[in-house]
């Protein structure tokens, strides 16, 4: 026994038992009219569309979670983290418009073909309610991933349920499971949509299906009533069967290929704070949404509820109106041209919808550029663009309008509108300056932010809600390692290299020490330890801090300004001079300890006044020159005894020749630069010296003859000859000379020599 | 069943367009099963990251006495991110070998504690004692306390956690 006959003989048993088989052999060979072809596809497209839903959906479903909290990252988690998650949400995004569409063809089809005429209008109106229900399934499953069209889509939509007079704010209600679309209607609408909708579809499409069967198919074209004796010599399998799966099996590929190409749109995270979201419902749904603008606000509900309604209540009667028994297009014309003007008309609504749709303009060629800098500089991070993008920044469509000069300017430095802002300064070359003004100047609400390649892991959902920019503080401190898990230290400094954590205000300096102990991973969340080190290695205040501190201060000022106040430096130094180094320090610093200066003064420092011993100003020739200097600039280093160690016994310049009969005009000012008053008056009491006191005439000759140059010291010869007419005191060759003033060796009384000598002086000599 | 039934067809055109109907069947089956049932068998696959978590210094664990550490990280679990704290005990028994114990009990899961006093990792739930090895010396527990695959990277130890 081969294995065919094994299957073969397995089915049998099944058959015997079940009948399945035998039931399933019969649907399939249900004879067909001749021109049941290709036209008669849609039906079976439709019903394979809806078998791809439901297998899509169930599949989705095992990951999806119908809570706000969760729903959005659960169709996140499906779409870019698992094997073909991508592929499947997007088999049932457009597979959900696909069938709409195959459901409206099929409707349209067997509307031409006439096939809804008695005996089959049941099968008509059980389709009606099949399309009801696909328009049903389509409006629950868009709430589902919970993203801003869904939510403001559904806000509308339930809305317009609203608009019913008396009853709409009840039913409302009822749908939303409250008084604002939520968690609760998003569960319910799961409930439905995964559900009610396809239980009550499953049904209908039987119950459809049966009555199909139980009439059979329409012989096209044939007249109402004569369909006796039309020949079918066609079986649905295969021959009907091989064209459904040959057009199932091209919507299946061009599903597959659309969805490959685009996957599903997403939008951001539902947020119903913002409610400047223009949403727009899907296509099918738009035509409605456009008849909406017909009517005034009071009268909406006409065109909402109303107008549909009627059109479904004329949809299911109408086989029951139409009573023409002519299947034939020529012989229908009134049924045509209706079917012609709901369907222009209903078409027309559409496209005046999508023609309508405020458009973003087009950008300029310098717009364009400037929106390639904008995001090749990464401000989508923080900035929105309405809607889409961060959220740290302001939305820049949704703000007041934007001046050149003001974008500019807080592109340039943030500071400088506010102190505290934490964005990061713009430096670009000019022309892309220009560039980017120009696009930020021209955004409008119509403006939407392109899509750009994700950059690095998925934000879990809690960093798109809207506070977390201000919240996440709080998250941070909680728990600082759930941060570093995705971000290192850099990645903080971006925003807050500006602007320092409000954390690390009033006295952070001084409580960081503590905070860092306790819980260094907080610390890391946005510090490298370089940083620490820093200051810990630099500038650690150990034993010999004293001696460093300069150093380090003077390389790196603004490390000590991070702890110290601008006063502190004060408390030790005055101005440049530390207290040590109080009055005369210049004048007394060459007597300290060396070892001392070291603590505070690299060898460089003394140098920088010094060459060797002498200060470099002190160059060659300065004993002559030291004079000229000004005499304020010599008291900055030297003190009076400075000059008299030198100036006792050498003289200065200044003290030239015939200065000590000249000194005594000299400014006193300017002696007292070297001279204390002690030194005059060493010489002088009064206006004569101490010395030429106690009958200085009697004695003074004694003196000079003792020690001349004493005398010398403040006489020239001409003081002495002025008394004497003599020279005096007597010069060397006196001997030789002296008879010129001397007339007789006998001293006369008055003689000039008597003055000095006795009478008898000269007879040693002269006997 | 209708009267007229259908004109009867050569068996071979008919089997050849049901084959055809059938392979066309089978093409869309897998076409549209592949995608789905990787979908569905995804996430028992897809191998998380191996995750190594920091402990603390390896120096800071003393010959001979069990030195708690306390780690976090955060686990992945399908959509969620949660953080997770645990507890591990470093051993020395000689100052050339090391491991480290996860800190709960193969009982019921209840934390254990290292105490010095008894010497032996005592449980607080229903009296198990491990002793420095963790190997099981007294009361309920099945199995002494599992080990951590563990590393050192630039002195700092580090356990390896299964990521779901």
């Amino acid at each position: 026994m081969g294995i065919a006959s094994v299957f073969r003989s397995l089915l049998a048993w099944i058959d015997d038992q079940t009948q399945l088989i035998s039931i399933i052999h019969h649907f399939l060979s249900e004879p067909l009219p001749r021109k049941v072809g290709w036209p008669h596809i849609f039906g079976s497209a439709a019903l394979f569309l809806f078998l791809l839903q439901a297998a899509t959906g169930i599949f989705l479903m095992a990951y999806y979670s119908p809570a706000p909290d969760h729903a959005y990252e659960t169709v996140q988690y499906v779409t870019y983290q698992l094997w073909f998650g991508r592929l499947v949400r997007g088999l049932h995004h457009w597979g959900a418009s696909l069938m709409l569409a195959m459901v409206g063809l099929h409707m349209l089809q067997v509307y031409v073909w006439g096939a809804y005429k008695r005996p089959r209008q049941v099968i008509w109106i059980a389709g009606v309610f099949l399309l009801l229900v696909t328009f049903g399934l389509g409006f629950t499953g868009y709430l589902l991933p919970w993203d801003q069209k869904a939510y403001w889509a559904t806000v509308v939509g339930t809305n317009i349920a609203g608009s019913i007079p008396v009853v709409g704010a009840a039913v409302r209600e009822l749908i939303r499971g409250g008084q604002l679309v939520g968690a609760i209607t998003l569960t319910r609408f799961f409930a439905v949509h995964v559900f009610i909708f396809p239980a009550v579809l499953a049904a209908l499409i039987v119950f459809h299906i049966y009555q199909l069967r139980r009439r059979g198919l329409t012989p096209p074209w044939a007249r109402v009533g004569e369909e006796e004796g039309i020949p079918k010599p066609l079986l649905f399998y295969p021959d009907q069967a091989l064209k459904d799966a040959i057009f199932a099996l091209a919507l299946l590929v061009g599903l597959l290929l659309v969805s490959w190409r685009f996957g599903a749109p997403t939008e951001p995270v539902a947020n119903p704070a913002d409610t400047a979201y223009v949403p727009r419902p899907e296509w099918y749904f738009l035509w409605l949404f456009e008849l909406l603008r017909f009517f005034p606000a009071k009268w909406e509900f006409v065109g909402a509820i109303v107008l549909p309604a009627l059109a479904v209540v004329l949809l299911i009667l109408y086989p029951y109106l139409d009573d023409n028994p002519e299947r034939r297009l020529r012989k229908r014309p009134f049924s045509i041209a209706l079917a012609l003007f709901i369907f222009l008309g209903v078409s027309a609504l559409g496209v005046e919808a999508v023609i309508t749709t405020p458009r973003e303009k087009p950008l300029t060629p310098l717009e364009k550029r400037g929106q390639k800098v904008f995001l090749d500089q990464r401000c989508n991070a923080c900035h929105g663009i309405n809607g889409r993008g961060g959220t740290a920044g302001p939305d820049l469509a949704r703000s007041a309008p934007l001046e050149r000069e003001r974008v500019e300017k807080v592109l340039v430095d943030p500071t400088f509108f506010n102190p505290r802002s934490i964005m990061p300064r713009t430096k670009l070359p000019p022309a892309q300056m220009k560039a980017l003004v120009a696009y930020l100047v021209g955004l409008t609400s119509t403006s939407h932010m392109p899509l750009t390649p994700q950059v690095g892991p998925r934000k879990p959902l809690s960093h798109q809600e809207q506070n977390w920019f201000a919240n996440h503080k709080f998250a941070v401190l909680e728990d600082p390692k759930q941060c570093t898990e995705c971000h290192k230290p850099s990645f903080c400094q971006s925003c807050h290299q500006n602007r320092r954590p409000d954390s690390h205000l009033h006295d952070w300096m001084k409580f960081h020490a503590g905070a860092s102990a306790s819980r260094p991973a907080y610390c890391q969340v946005c510090h490298e330890k370089s940083f620490c080190d820093r200051c810990h290695h630099q500038a650690l205040h150990t034993a010999d801090w004293l001696e460093r501190h300069a150093a380090v201060g003077l390389r790196n000022p603004q490390l000590c300004s991070d702890c110290h106040a601008p006063g502190f430096c004060a408390s030790c130094h005055r101005g440049a001079v530390p207290i040590s180094h109080g009055p005369n320090w210049l004048q007394r610093h060459g007597h300290v300890e060396q070892k001392d200066c070291a603590a505070c003064h690299s060898k460089d420092f003394c140098a920088s006044c010094h060459h060797g011993a002498i200060p470099a100003s002190h160059g060659a020739g300065w004993l002559q020159r030291h004079s000229q200097a000004n005499q304020k600039d010599c008291a900055l280093c030297h003190s009076k005894d400075f000059c008299t160690a030198c100036h006792h016994g050498a003289i200065p310049a200044s003290h030239g020749a015939g200065w000590l009969q000249r000194h005594s005009q000299a400014n006193q000012k300017d002696c007292a630069v070297c001279h204390t008053k002690d030194f005059c008056t060493s010489c002088h009491q009064g206006a004569r010296p101490a010395s030429h006191k106690d009958n200085w005439m009697a004695r003074h000759g004694e003196a000079s003859m003792k020690d001349a140059k004493v005398c010398a010291t403040c006489h020239e010869q001409a003081f002495c000859s002025s008394c004497h007419g003599l020279p005096m005191p007597h010069p060397q060759d006196w001997v030789q000379t002296h008879h010129q003033y001397v007339t007789s060796t006998k001293l006369a009384p008055d003689s000039l020599c008597s003055r000095c000598h006795k009478p008898d002086f000269c007879a040693p000599c002269h006997g | 069943m209708s009267e007229l039934t259908p004109e009867p067809l050569r068996d071979s055109r008919r089997r050849f367009l049901g084959w055809l109907t059938g392979l066309i069947a089978a093409i869309i089956t897998i076409l549209a099963g592949v995608p789905l049932v990787a979908l569905f068998v995804s996430p028992a696959l897809k191998r998380g990251k191996e995750l190594w978590v920091d402990l603390g210094p390896v120096k800071t664990v003393p010959p001979n006495e069990p030195t708690a550490f306390t780690f976090s990280y955060q686990r992945v679990d399908g959509w969620l991110q949660t953080m997770v704290y645990g507890t591990a005990y470093a051993v020395r028994p000689t100052s050339e070998s090391l491991f480290v114990l996860s800190n709960i009990c193969t009982h019921l899961g209840c934390p254990v504690r290292w105490s010095d006093k008894a010497r032996s990792f005592l449980c607080p739930c229903h009296g198990g004692i491990f002793d420095i090895d963790g190997k099981v010396v007294g009361g309920p527990p099945p199995r002494p306390l599992p080990r951590y695959r563990f590393r050192a990277v630039k002195g700092v130890l580090q356990i390896r956690i299964e990521q779901g």
